[in-house]
């Protein structure tokens, strides 16, 4: 099992790398145990943002994180951009690296943004596909996310616990386990994630993601990273804790940048959630 | 349908208003010209709208990202006016940024004067981003207003012909020089 494969050494709790709070960053360098990087933002750089990359990479480990690989895409990856992340991943020789469950380019558009994929056989099967192919340019291991689903994509088959599953066990990728993305669907879907609980592969998830949002004026859920996280993703962090192997945990804060003692003081709540602390 | 049909149906609908509004007056019509059953429609209808306003607000989030001085000088009135020259299809964030400084320049800001030259003055970095060279005149101070906005400071313009040049190398460091020097 991919996994359990992946180097066994707990990472810790971290944060999303953003470069507004760089310098607090630094002042309070141990309280944060590894940092997750937006990948695409280190394709084609500049020469100072690579600098950057470097100084980052010299101080904590840095995991890359996806946002335009699009594994889900039934036409196949974009080669280019494939080439540019496995330059990426060799330049930074992360313990894995992340994606996402979803698609983001169709019928010569690009989307730019994550559009969820339809809980089906083809779509788990092309997702395997292209997993495939971005293992024979990257052996890292890689790990999937599942997303907030913003509307639901035709012909489902099965539900998303069980879609989320299926991709991983036929990809053989581990799991970027978003608890803030997870408790969403449910809510905005009508379902109790209290009981859904025993229906996802917590022994597959390798990292987790953590993070706020709001809701909007129908009252749905949206998954904006511009708020503290709520309880209900420290609850399934405990889960998490209790139920799988996680290597570490990311607070993802993307907008409304708080005092920066904020986001530490969630950062300990997530170790305590983890039993980490 | 096959997966690639219902993806590219999916993405032309999130990414083209008009295709969109034509979705939303005769669901029925548009979902049988893209291959879609009515189940598929049904299932897609509700969300749409949101999932299209929320591509929307990530190219102008990304934007400001790339235009931050802009943003700030705009405050809330940069969502608006971001939104009044939006273009479709996406290009990327480049390109939204180039195009908002392009909307913004054709439309000076009485309350705002030397707007113009602070979103030129901006664009100077996009625009030389992986190399190329720019040189470009301004009417104001712009270095000093670019300051005030990045201190927090209350921008005090100052009329004063001002030049700036961008230069960069391929896969070199960005080489800025202004005249007159403060």
């Amino acid at each position: 099992m991919v996994a359990a494969a992946i180097e066994a050494t707990r990472l810790g709790v971290g944060l999303g790398y953003r470069p507004a709070f760089r310098a607090e960053l630094f002042l309070n360098r141990l309280r944060v145990d590894f940092l997750e990087i937006t990948a695409d933002h280190y394709f084609d750089a500049t020469r100072e943002k690579l600098d950057e990359l470097d100084l980052l990479a010299a101080h904590f480990t840095l995991i890359p994180h996806g946002l335009d690989l699009s594994l889900g895409s039934a036409e196949g990856l974009d080669d280019a951009y494939l080439d540019k992340f496995a330059a990426l991943v060799e330049r930074v020789k992360p313990p894995f690296w992340s994606e996402h469950i979803a698609f983001t380019r169709a019928g010569g558009r690009s989307i730019g943004h994550l559009a969820p994929m339809p809980h089906t056989k083809e779509a788990i099967e092309t997702i395997a596909r292209n997993v495939e192919r971005t293992r024979r340019a990257i052996p890292t291991p890689l790990i999937l996310e599942n997303i907030t689903e913003g509307f639901v994509a035709p012909g489902e088959e099965m539900d998303e616990p069980e879609f989320v599953a299926g991709v991983l066990a036929v990809s053989g990728c581990g799991w970027l386990c978003d608890v803030t993305n997870l408790w969403t669907n449910a809510v905005n879907r009508g379902r109790d994630w209290t009981v859904e609980l025993d229906r996802w592969p917590w022994e597959m998830a390798v990292q987790a993601h953590f993070a706020g949002g709001r809701q909007g004026r129908d009252g749905e859920w949206i998954d904006s990273h511009d708020r503290p996280a709520p309880p209900e993703a420290f609850a399934l962090l405990g889960e998490l804790g209790r139920r799988g192997s996680l290597r570490g945990a990311i607070l993802e804060r993307d907008e409304d940048l708080p005092p920066f003692g904020e986001m530490l003081a969630e950062l300990d709540s997530a170790r305590a959630a983890l039993a980490w602390a | 349908m096959p997966l690639a049909e219902v993806q590219a149906a999916l993405a032309r609908l999130v990414t083209d208003s008009q295709a969109r509004a034509a979705f939303q007056s005769d669901p029925a019509a548009v979902a049988a010209s893209l291959g879609l059953s009515s189940g598929d429609m049904q299932a897609i209808s509700r969300g749409l709208d949101k999932f299209a306003g929320t591509l929307k607000a990530k190219r102008r989030l990304d934007a400001a990202k790339m235009l931050p001085l802009t943003a700030r000088a705009l405050g809330a009135d940069f969502a608006r006016r971001f939104r009044a020259g939006l273009t479709e299809p996406a290009q990327g964030t480049r390109a939204d940024a180039l195009g908002f400084v392009r909307s913004l320049s054709r439309e000076p800001d009485p309350e705002r004067p030397w707007l113009v030259d602070l979103v030129r003055y901006e664009a100077g970095f996009v625009e030389t981003r992986s190399d190329g060279l720019r040189l470009k005149g301004f009417r104001y101070d712009v270095t000093g207003i670019a300051r005030a906005l990045e201190t927090g400071a209350v921008v005090a313009p100052r009329r004063r012909f001002t030049f700036a040049l961008w230069f960069r190398w391929p896969g070199g460091r960005l080489v800025l020089r202004v005249w007159p020097q403060r």
